[in-house]
């Protein structure tokens, strides 16, 4: 955990009082599957601050994608609430979801899903170039953000001429790009070399100072830039690591 | 113990788990296979059916060689004919011209008199009633004109001639091997039975209707055992100046049309096939190349597991066989029901006794042909992509295929558009299988419509007023003197003509038109110029299948007599029919040669009806009987049209759903990236159309060409040494075809992109592997 980083369920008097950038409560997820249901997430309780790290970890089957979905407006809860600067997001029509996603969140995949036909710059400038943030704040051109991220003499390199790490953080800069309120990671190292995921991390760690940003992962590595750990087992919340 | 399934086993499995999940590309191939193979041997099931039909009734009924026509022949005659080389039998029959009188009106009949019920040569074959006798006062009708009359055996008929008339019971109905495509004369294309027929009568009511008088034998009926050729010429030299017509087979046009028919429909079926064919191979190899680049990961996998390239090739080719193998299979048992709906469409103009399918081997060949191709396609694609170490097969984030190209950057687009655009070209073989497709499906569409345009147009300019002013058209019977022409109530200015069969110095045959003074048969240059006064013209078919044009000089064999003239073509003429050369009457005279007329073509003020009931007139037909008959061929033809039309349509919706449905299925990630990044799925759509507009627009582009190429092809198919027909295709039609190839691409887009709104992003974004 980064120095200043605080357990979820440290008392509350022992907090610093940032911006919540996104509530949820009692958030549930029920998959069905034939006359089998699955219970992907148990009634959990979350607050993500501006300016801070989340880091979700817990094992396969934990429920850590499912959380990282319902915040980003990707998939809908069974029952419990996600409010996003006032905003009911479990409520929101499909097309209102769509403007969620495209104002206020920028993703980072564990597999970039960059799109192979777009250049590094134009992958980036796909994301933010239809994007309006409350504020009139104008995205990061798309060679700046690049450059944010080190990529800055890459903008005009197509995915498969780069790298893994590459690939990653032209990814990351995609989603900073837009200047989301909120920035989801999805096992953004998991297919990355140890030093590679550790840069992905940095920049990450960096995306925090603009936006809340949350990262679930199964890498115990990122405790180090965390100011938030939750862990998950089964669909619940079971605490911090020691 | 159970024991562990092999590895043969687990290859079954995953064959048909890529069945189960590549579904799309299952069906392209099973589709387009099925297809190629139901539409070449449906048609070959048809034309081969008729054709087997036409022989097994020349061979039953011991159809005539040779066809003779002379002024008259003498017992004598027939005894040496008999004798010549190579003749195996000989008859002679002896015709005369009647009406049938019905409550609707009068049918012209040429009546053959039953001299001899054993008859060895072209024995027409007893439909219904009794046979054919010589006693008693019986009449026997052609089983097409009874049937078109409502006349069964039993009935009373009414036959009336110029010299007498009588009410006879009809003994049977017959079918003649003469007359197995019955067209009148040359300027009609489809037997009418409401117009014209024949019928059979025994000498004592041939002695009614024509007055007692024995009537000559006109038609000679040979059997030749060899070259039909060689005897031929022997005939001619023996016959000498009695010589009116000489037909084979190839040549006398009631039989030679069947036998054209089954040609024309045969080429037919080849071309349409031919292009199916092509298009379906080429959109199955696509559908089979695909598959496998969309399983990239999973041969890398595979092949990370131990198991070889063969093995891999094999896995893929075992799934192109069981689709296209399914394919061929339905694509065979579907042909016998398509066999027999387009050879049931030609029943009503044929007078043959049996009708059945019948194949060749060559459905098999063609079965071969599209597994392999199948096969080919699945072998090379997953030979290609198994060169990659698996490493490079497992590398996430990228797929093997989708290189980007710069394409869309310059053009200042926004980045969405970019994407879609350098999506369509960075897979040309998508955007190519679509662009043929398309092009293939309007080449159909146009044969399809032009078809019927191309016959319509024909029929409404060749007997439009401006072109045949005419009011009808009177044929006289063979050996009516000049004197007694002239003696007819033909009006007051018609032109009387001279139709004559010739051959050139190599014996190619065909026809001359000797013009008397008058204006109802107008002439036009290629060009357009009106061609009048004294001249030797050439009719543009004919010139182009003689070889000759204007300047060149021709020697034609004259019948009756006549020798031969050597005659300088002046100019070729634009006229679809009679095909041959057109001559003026003083020039023809000025050679020496005599003008007879057989025929006339007679203005509104000739009397009909008179005309109609003359001993010297074997046939009246008007203009608009002319025209109607040439529209009919339409009729004739309208299943083998709409099996055109159907399969482009269906090739149309095949080739651009697949493909689609391919682009989808690949671009599914991509659309759930896009839309995770805030595209509304209407903007997402609207992206998705650019592919099958591309494809469609670039097709339509080159379609039109294409279709007209393609039809003008078909049309030289229905040319024959009578008629040749002029390529049309009319606005309606054309936009028609346009309209159904775009209406199949939008409802294709359609269909696609409600697929896009049920993207479910969470299970397309999960991880590849």
């Amino acid at each position: 955990m980064r120095p200043g980083a605080v357990p979820v369920d440290a008392p509350a008097e022992a907090r610093p009082a940032p911006k919540t950038v996104i509530e949820a409560r009692s958030l549930t997820k029920v998959y069905r599957s034939g006359s089998q249901e699955i219970v992907a997430l148990d009634g959990i309780d979350l607050d993500i601050l501006h300016g801070q790290v989340t880091v979700v970890l817990g094992a396969s089957g934990s429920g850590k994608s499912t959380v990282l979905n319902l915040l980003g407006g990707m998939d809908r809860p069974t029952s419990g609430t996600v409010v996003c600067a006032g905003t009911a997001v479990h409520t929101l029509s499909d097309a209102a979801l769509t403007r969620y996603r495209r104002d206020q969140v920028g993703f980072v995949f564990q597999h970039y899903n960059l799109i192979p036909t777009l250049t590094a710059a134009e992958n980036v400038g796909i994301g933010s170039s239809r994007s309006r943030r409350a504020g009139g704040r104008s995205p990061v051109p798309p060679r700046d953000a690049l450059a944010l991220l080190g990529l800055g003499d890459r903008g005009g390199s197509f995915p498969y001429e780069l790298s893994g790490g590459q690939m990653q953080r032209v990814a990351i800069a995609r989603a900073l790009a837009k200047r989301p309120a909120l920035l989801l990671a999805d096992e953004p190292t998991g297919a990355l070399d140890s030093r590679t995921g550790a840069e992905v991390m940095e920049a990450l760690a960096a995306a925090a100072q603009a936006a809340a940003v949350v990262v679930v992962t199964h890498n115990h590595s990122f405790e180090e830039i965390a100011d938030q750990v939750v862990i998950l087992r089964d669909g619940r919340v079971v605490g911090s690591p020691q | 113990m159970t024991r562990a399934p092999t590895r043969s086993r687990y290859q079954r499995r995953m064959v048909w788990g890529d069945v189960r999940a590549s579904w799309t590309q299952f069906v392209a191939v099973f589709a387009m296979a099925c297809m190629s193979v139901a539409a070449y041997t449906g048609l070959e099931g048809a034309w081969n059916g008729l054709r087997t039909n036409l022989d097994q009734f020349a061979a039953d009924s011991s159809m005539a060689d040779l066809w003779l026509t002379t002024t008259g022949v003498t017992p004598d005659d027939t005894a040496r004919l008999a004798a010549l080389p190579g003749v195996s039998a000989v008859e002679t029959r002896t015709q005369a011209p009647a009406r049938l009188v019905t409550s609707e009106g009068e049918v012209w009949l040429d009546l053959v008199i039953v001299d001899d019920p054993s008859w060895k040569v072209s024995r027409p074959q007893t439909m219904s009633g009794s046979s054919l006798a010589a006693q008693g006062t019986s009449v026997w009708l052609d089983d097409r004109l009874a049937g078109a009359h409502s006349l069964a055996p039993g009935a009373t008929v009414r036959l009336a001639s110029a010299a007498g008339h009588g009410s006879y019971t009809l003994a049977g109905t017959v079918m003649s091997p003469d007359r197995v495509y019955d067209v009148r004369s040359p300027d009609l294309t489809v037997p009418d039975p409401y117009a014209y027929g024949y019928g059979y009568v025994t000498p004592a009511v041939a002695a009614e209707l024509y007055g007692g008088a024995p009537l000559p034998a006109t038609a000679v009926l040979l059997r030749v055992d060899g070259d039909a050729s060689v005897v031929e010429r022997q005939v001619r030299e023996e016959v000498g100046t009695r010589l009116v017509s000489l037909d084979d087979r190839t040549t006398k046009a009631t039989v030679a049309q069947a036998f054209d028919r089954v040609t024309t429909i045969r080429n037919l079926s080849l071309l349409f096939s031919g292009l199916f064919v092509l298009v379906a191979v080429l959109a199955m190899y696509t559908s089979v190349r695909r598959l496998v680049d969309a399983q990239a990961k999973q041969i890398g996998m595979l092949r990370a597991l131990g198991f070889s390239r063969g093995e891999l090739v094999r896995h893929f080719s075992t799934f192109a066989l069981v689709a296209g193998g399914a394919g061929v299979l339905a694509g065979l048992a579907v042909a016998p029901v398509l066999s027999m709906a387009v050879l049931r469409s030609q029943e009503p103009q044929f007078d043959l006794p049996s009708w059945s399918v019948a194949f060749t081997p060559a459905p098999l060949v063609v079965a071969a042909v599209v597994l392999a191709a199948c096969l080919a396609g699945a072998a090379l694609a997953a030979r290609s992509c198994t060169r990659g170490e698996p490493a490079e097969l497992l590398r996430p984030g990228v797929p093997m295929t989708s290189r980007g190209t710069k394409a869309g950057k310059l053009a200042g687009l926004s980045y969405p558009a970019r994407w879609a655009t350098r999506d369509a070209t960075a897979n040309p073989v998508r955007v190519f299988m679509g662009v043929v497709g398309v092009v293939g499906s309007m080449m159909l569409l146009f044969a399809g419509f032009g078809l019927p345009d191309t016959i319509a147009g024909e029929a409404e300019a060749s007997y439009s007023p401006q072109r045949a002013p005419y009011a009808a058209r009177v044929d006289f019977v063979l050996g009516t003197p000049p004197q007694a022409v002239e003696t007819l109530p033909l009006g007051t200015s018609p032109q009387l003509l001279m139709q004559l069969p010739v051959a050139t110095a190599d014996g190619t045959r065909t026809t001359v038109t000797v013009l008397g003074s008058g204006a109802r048969f107008p002439l036009t240059s290629t060009s357009g110029d009106h061609l009048g006064g004294n001249g030797v013209w050439l009719t543009k078919a004919a010139a182009a299948r003689l070889a000759l044009g204007p300047g060149d000089t021709a020697t034609l064999v004259l019948p009756q007599g006549m020798g031969t003239a050597q005659l300088g073509v002046d100019d070729v003429a634009d006229r679809a029919a009679p095909q041959g050369f057109v001559i003026s009457g003083d020039t023809w005279t000025g050679a020496g040669l005599p003008f007879v007329p057989t025929s006339a073509l007679v203005g509104d003020d000739a009397d009909l009806r008179e005309l109609a009931t003359s001993p010297y007139v074997s046939f009246l037909v008007d203009r608009a009987t002319q025209r109607d008959n040439a529209l009919s061929l339409m009729d004739a033809l309208k299943g083998i049209f709409m099996v055109l039309r159907v399969f482009a349509v269906v090739l149309t919706v095949v080739v651009l759903y697949a493909l689609g449905s391919l682009t989808f299925d690949e671009r599914r990630r991509q659309y759930a990236t896009l839309k995770v990044l805030g595209l509304p799925n209407s903007e997402l759509r609207r992206l998705s159309m650019v592919d099958n507009t591309v494809m469609t627009v670039v097709g339509l582009a080159l379609g039109v060409p294409g279709g007209l190429w393609f039809l003008s092809v078909y049309v030289a198919q229905f040319n024959t040494t009578v008629v040749s027909y002029t390529v049309r295709i009319s606005a309606v039609s054309v936009a028609v075809a346009l309209g159904l190839a775009t209406l199949v691409s939008s409802l294709t887009t359609l269909l696609l992109g409600r697929r896009i709104g049920r993207v479910d992003v969470v299970e397309a974004l999960k991880g590849v592997d």
